[in-house]
């Protein structure tokens, strides 16, 4: 029995091999959504509430990168990640910087997401600086939105939104009904990263406690 | 009882009418109403029964500290016991009934207890349950159970709660707990200052104190003032009907705000109620304060309350408590009280005991038409479903706030009221351990220094005057703007000021020769006499006899009560208040509902439930799934009607004989990535991992500190500095924490990222006979050749799904002991790569198969699980010794080898096969040598299944020494619980396929 298969090894080795962005999107099958079933477009409106306050919707999202600094090499980890995002700096922990397809959020003091509508080639990140790991398909994104998406948000997470500015988005990650969610807050509202497992559990949760507002699947 | 609306006053609607049932029969109140009001409008009365004696009992106050008129709400599953009546809002069809009383509050059978009293007094239930004879006895159970049925207060229903709620976070400047005239000061004046400002109040209107009051604030009539002040509130966030019960460490503020109660038929998607946790830079507490009563003969009877409670009827709801009222204070109380009945048309006298009132306060009394009796004391009330009169007295001496009493003669009167000094209300901040001062000059507890960012206002710091209450609302406010960087400091804050002429302390009046029924906490039924009996027992610190006594326990936590009743102990005991002390205040303030607290997690939504990428298709398919942790695993696949046993052993011979497929998504998958990933490593499993090759990978056990199994799994190496680990489902969170900590604080050197990419990937085996076939099948690129993919081999490939191809990582593991790979693609195509495997399969002539069969394989295989590492277990006795490397140091390594952990005889895994044919045992089942089937047997069973390979009913657990020392003897199976007990040949758990030719095949 051979130790190594080489090839396969090479593979393995020089990049992830079954990194999705890594492969043309015509030749691949379609995602499936963990939300299947639960997201068709309808209105849940209360006894005098005429329009819903709140629009909820499931996000799909192309790739999603995570960029790990090591302590004392924060700088070039972050240059890496600004570069792959196409902004000019990184932004710090609890922000988020939006350049066309590239949203570059920093989740953790030493870790970034790199977040792509369009397929992204993962950050070229020295192994001196730090690590990339791919998550696109662990985690769902679920956007809500509307004039009553803070006393929603303030229903499900503990996060202190109030002098949230519009321009440069809030970044938490935080527990939602104990699962640990990433948020990215914007002035409409706010995006939520659901472990991908956890998803339908949180959506019908976040559905179940929006309903009260008047409540709109897009 | 007594009571009638009167023909004007109140801030209630008197155009629109609401229905209300008590006890069965319609009345009406008005919109605006409490149901006490409302009751009180209606003459009704007794509203309920004493908690012990059974006695009547009818409305006491107007607040939350309600001590008498507890009532049962709604019916059905929204039957709430122990409602106060005077906190419940009137709403049109509000259902009402007394409780704790049979047939009825009106005449109530229990209450020939009352003639029993002695029976009952202090201690009753310890004293019964622990001291009298005849225990264990037949008659013993019997009186035991009448005991037991005849305590409690109320019944809540047993039906789930049909209401939902919601759990809220809140963030503010500056929250105020209180609207009164402190509070809306505070809030308004911190709005002003630009700050964001959270008002709660437990009441439905704002104003407290002043809601229909007629004095003048701040030269302005109360009701102007009032509107000006909640106009002043602006951006503010006011929550109505919002009770804060506790103030926790950080200035967290736990409120619950009731959403719907008041509304006749709440649509169901709104939230019964919330619980808002609400955290603020700055907390004003502008909680007010609380009358006392005073304790003399049968002061709990219908009808006697409290003073401020009658003018609060009377001005805020227009109703009076009855038309011959007497009034009782021994300070300036209950004048305004008094003023207020007797402007309304309510014949009143009051009795100041004191000798000479204050002559302003004669002047205005007597202007009002109230007429005085100074030096007078209430001795006792008459009646027994209402107040019928009121013998009252003098005092000969008053000694400890204690007065001896002559009685001189019988006032008519159908209603008394009493003051007896004030409480502020200092729970919440002593909720943060502020410890309750003495004051005797003021005749209360005030807070001590309050923590960092809380502040006190108003009444709750004992002042007195709404002029003063208000700008000691502003002040807090302007110390908090300050605080927080937007205003100058202010100078020092009102001090409270005593009364003019101080008033004698008074909590009970007694007479020499007789001995009178004087209630401190009619709730609990516990008089005064019952503290003497405690202090005379030996219960000589405030919270003993709290518990022996029980008073200032139940729903109102005895904020009428509490005083007088320490006063009292302090007097048996010949010391000072502050030398007895009072009783800890913790949360809630008052009750609240514990659905609130729950907020939504119930139901289905208790934990949130983890699907699987691959859920769906097996759902679709019939699956029928199981619980593993939080997770849904497919637990069999019945086909054509097959039960579970039927399910599972097809699943195990059809693995074994050709192959099959499971999903095996909910393994734990941890990143662990950097130069140093292999030497990490190698430091957490028993065995090496840095010199694992590039494409290949390998079972390790990792054990704990103690030298204990901590978990097990396979990790891959991906590439030089990338490996991905799997471990049990089961342990997945425990191990990523533990890699977390180690990095963190053990070996921050170690350039070393860990990530849970548990969601990332979704994983299928496919294992048996068949299964390279089957694989084969499914593939758009990749080889998973022998020769390509050895045992042990990972290897990227791709398969043909619907619609494309999915990329994959396939690694040769076998848990079942068949040829066997693990095949995960990333989660989003999880489906789409179990639909195109599952099709490969069956087009092999396999099928799906679930959690029970892969039980099957693995027991015959002699494979571990989470069931046999439960945390007590060591490698060798896993049978896993052989594993541990004795090159490398390891977590564990050293504390492995100590004694204890070492002996030849520890239970040890081996295999249990049932003797006798169609003979079974369960998981649990204790392992006895034969003819020794008491205490605790000589091993364990983890797991059992009836075995298609060995032809048996087979289990796997562990036993003394193993299969070594047992082998091919038997042992018995027991089963105490089931009265079972069944013989079983112990062997090696290691047999099936010893030598490996399935799986490398």
């Amino acid at each position: 029995m051979p130790d190594t298969d080489l090839g396969a090894a090479r593979a393995l080795s020089e990049a992830p091999a079954v990194a999705p962005s890594a492969i043309p999107a015509a030749a691949r099958a379609e995602s499936a959504s963990p939300l299947a079933g639960l997201t068709a477009p309808r209105r849940v409106l209360p006894a005098g509430v005429d329009e819903p306050a709140i629009q909820l919707s499931e996000a799909p999202f192309a790739a999603l990168w995570q960029v790990t600094a090591w302590p004392g090499r924060l700088g070039a980890a972050g240059s890496a990640a600004a570069a792959a995002a196409g902004v000019a700096e990184a932004p710090a922990p609890g922000h988020a910087v939006v350049s066309g397809d590239a949203t570059l959020m920093r989740t953790e003091p030493l870790r970034w997401w790199l977040l792509g509508e369009a397929p992204l080639a993962p950050p070229a990140i020295d192994a001196e600086d730090g690590t990339c790991l791919d998550l696109g398909h662990g985690r769902w994104r679920v956007r809500i939105k509307g004039p009553s998406a803070p006393a929603l948000l303030a229903r499900l997470v503990a996060v202190d939104l109030r002098s949230d500015a519009p321009a440069s988005g809030r970044v938490v990650t935080t527990p939602l009904h104990h699962v640990p969610v990433t948020l990215l807050a914007s002035a409409e509202g706010a995006d939520l990263f659901l472990p991908r497992s956890h998803a339908r559990a949180l959506w019908e949760l976040t559905v179940e406690t929006a309903s009260q507002f008047g409540l709109e699947i897009v | 009882m007594s009571g009638y609306r009167l023909r004007e006053g109140g801030v209630v609607d008197r155009s629109s009418p609401v229905s209300f049932v008590w006890d069965g029969t319609r009345y009406h109140g008005l919109a605006g109403d409490t149901l006490a009001s409302a009751m009180l409008a209606n003459g009704l009365g007794p509203v309920a029964r004493g908690f012990k004696y059974h006695r009547p009992r009818g409305i006491m106050s107007a607040g939350p500290e309600e001590a008498g008129a507890l009532v049962t709400l709604g019916r059905g599953a929204r039957r709430e016991p122990n409602a106060k009546a005077p906190t419940v809002e009137l709403v049109e069809g509000l259902e009402a009934s007394g409780q704790n009383a049979w047939p009825s509050v009106r005449f109530d059978l229990g209450q020939v207890n009352d003639l029993l009293g002695r029976f009952f007094a202090a201690g009753f239930y310890y004293k019964t349950f622990f001291g009298i004879t005849g225990k264990g006895t037949w008659e013993w159970m019997q009186f035991e159970k009448l005991i037991r049925r005849a305590a409690g207060m109320g019944s809540a229903s047993r039906e789930p709660d049909p209401d939902s709620y919601d759990v809220v976070h809140d963030f503010c400047d500056v929250l105020v707990i209180g609207a009164g005239p402190a509070g809306l000061a505070a809030a308004a004046e911190a709005t002003a200052a630009g700050l964001d400002v959270m008002l709660v109040e437990q009441d439905f209107a704002l104003g407290g104190q002043l809601v229909g009051a007629e004095e003048t604030v701040e030269g302005r009539k109360a009701a102007d003032w009032l509107s000006q002040a909640e106009a002043a509130l602006g951006p503010a966030r006011v929550l109505r009907r919002a009770t804060a019960f506790g103030l926790y460490d950080g200035n967290v503020v736990g409120v619950v705000e009731r959403l719907t109660d008041h509304i006749a038929e709440p649509d169901p998607h709104l939230p019964r109620a919330a619980l808002r946790i609400v955290r603020p830079a700055r907390v004003i507490l502008a909680t007010g304060a609380i009358e006392r009563p005073l304790a003399f003969g049968n002061n709990d009877r219908p009808g006697v309350m409290l003073a401020g409670a009658m003018e609060r009827y009377a001005r805020r709801f227009g109703v009076a408590p009855g038309s011959r009222a007497v009034l009782a204070t021994a300070g300036d109380g209950a004048y305004a009280a008094a003023a207020c009945l007797a402007r309304a048309g309510v014949e009143t006298t009051l009795l100041d005991a004191r000798e000479t009132p204050p002559e302003a306060m004669r002047a205005a009394a007597e202007a009002a038409g109230v007429a005085l009796m100074a030096g007078y004391l209430p001795v006792e009330a008459h009646g027994r479903a209402a107040t019928a009169g009121l013998t009252v007295g003098r005092a000969t001496a008053i000694r400890h706030g204690i007065a001896e009493a002559r009685a001189e003669r019988r006032l008519e009167a159908d209603c008394v009221g009493v003051s007896a000094g004030w409480s502020p209300a200092i729970h919440l901040v002593a909720h943060r351990g502020v410890k309750p001062v003495w004051h005797g000059d003021l005749g209360c507890f005030l807070a001590g220094t309050p923590p960092e960012g809380v502040a006190l206002a108003g009444a709750s710091r004992a002042l007195r005057g709404t002029d003063a209450i208000v700008e000691d609302g502003r002040h807090a406010a302007r110390a908090a703007i300050a605080a927080l960087g937007h205003g100058k400091a202010p100078g020092r804050a009102p001090a409270p000021a005593a009364q003019a002429q101080p008033a004698p302390a008074l909590y009970e009046v007694r007479l020499p020769d007789r001995k009178l029924k004087t209630f401190l906490d009619p709730q609990h039924d516990v008089t005064s006499e019952d503290v003497r009996q405690a202090a005379r027992e030996g219960y000589t610190s405030v919270e003993h006899m709290k518990r022996y006594t029980t008073l200032g326990m139940a729903t109102d936590q005895g904020k009428t009560g509490n005083i007088a009743g320490l006063a009292l102990l302090a007097d048996a005991l010949g010391q000072s208040i502050p030398e007895t002390g009072i009783t800890t205040f913790r949360p809630p303030f008052t009750p609240q509902p514990i659905g609130a607290l729950a907020g939504r997690a119930r139901g289905a939504h208790f934990a949130s439930e983890r699907r699987t990428p691959m859920h769906a298709a097996q759902a679709e398919a019939g699956a029928v799934f199981t619980d593993a942790g939080l997770w849904k695993r497919a637990w069999y696949h019945p086909q054509g009607g097959e039960d579970l046993e039927a399910a599972y052993l097809r699943e195990a011979r059809m693995v074994r004989e050709c192959c099959g497929i499971i999903d095996v998504s909910t393994l734990g998958k941890i990143a662990v990535q950097g130069p140093d990933a292999g030497a990490f490593l190698n430091r957490v499993y028993v065995n090496g991992f840095a010199k694992l090759p590039v494409g290949k990978c390998r079972y390790g056990v990792m054990l704990r500190d103690d030298g204990f199994v901590l978990d097990d799994g396979v990790s891959w190496r991906l590439a030089e500095d990338h490996y991905l680990m799997t471990c049990t489902t089961a342990q997945a969170g425990h191990v990523m924490v533990w890699l977390e900590y180690l990095l963190a604080w053990r070996w921050p050197e170690l350039r070393v990222h860990v990530a849970s990419v548990s969601d990332q990937w979704a994983g299928a085996a496919v294992a048996g006979p068949r299964a390279r076939a089957a694989l084969e099948r499914a593939l758009a690129s990749g080889d998973v050749s022998g020769a390509a993919l050895p045992f042990m081999g990972i290897a990227a490939a791709e398969l043909k799904v619907a619609g494309g191809t999915v990329p994959v990582l396939i690694a040769r593991i076998s848990f079942s002991g068949e040829l066997a790979f693990e095949v995960y693609a990333p989660a989003n195509w999880g489906e789409a790569a179990w639909q195109a495997l599952l099709a490969a399969v069956e087009a092999e002539g396999g099928a799906a198969y679930g959690m029970e069969a892969l039980g099957t394989l693995r027991i015959e295989k002699g494979h571990v699980t989470g069931a046999e590492l439960d945390g007590r277990v060591t490698l060798e006795d896993a049978g896993l010794g052989r594993m541990a490397s004795r090159a490398k140091p390891f977590i564990g390594s050293a504390m492995r080898v100590r004694p204890g952990l070492t002996e030849a005889d520890r239970p040890a895994l081996a295999h249990f096969e049932a003797v006798e044919p169609g003979a079974r045992f369960s998981g649990g089942a204790i392992v006895c040598a034969p003819g020794q089937t008491t205490g605790h047997g000589i091993g364990w069973i983890t797991g059992v299944t009836e075995s298609p390979a060995f032809g048996a009913w087979l289990g796997i657990g562990f036993v003394e020494g193993g299969a070594a020392a047992w082998e091919g003897r038997e042992v018995v199976i027991a089963e105490p619980v089931a009265g079972r007990e069944t013989r079983a040949r112990v062997l090696p758990a290691h047999r099936f396929d010893a030598a490996g030719e399935r799986m490398h095949a």
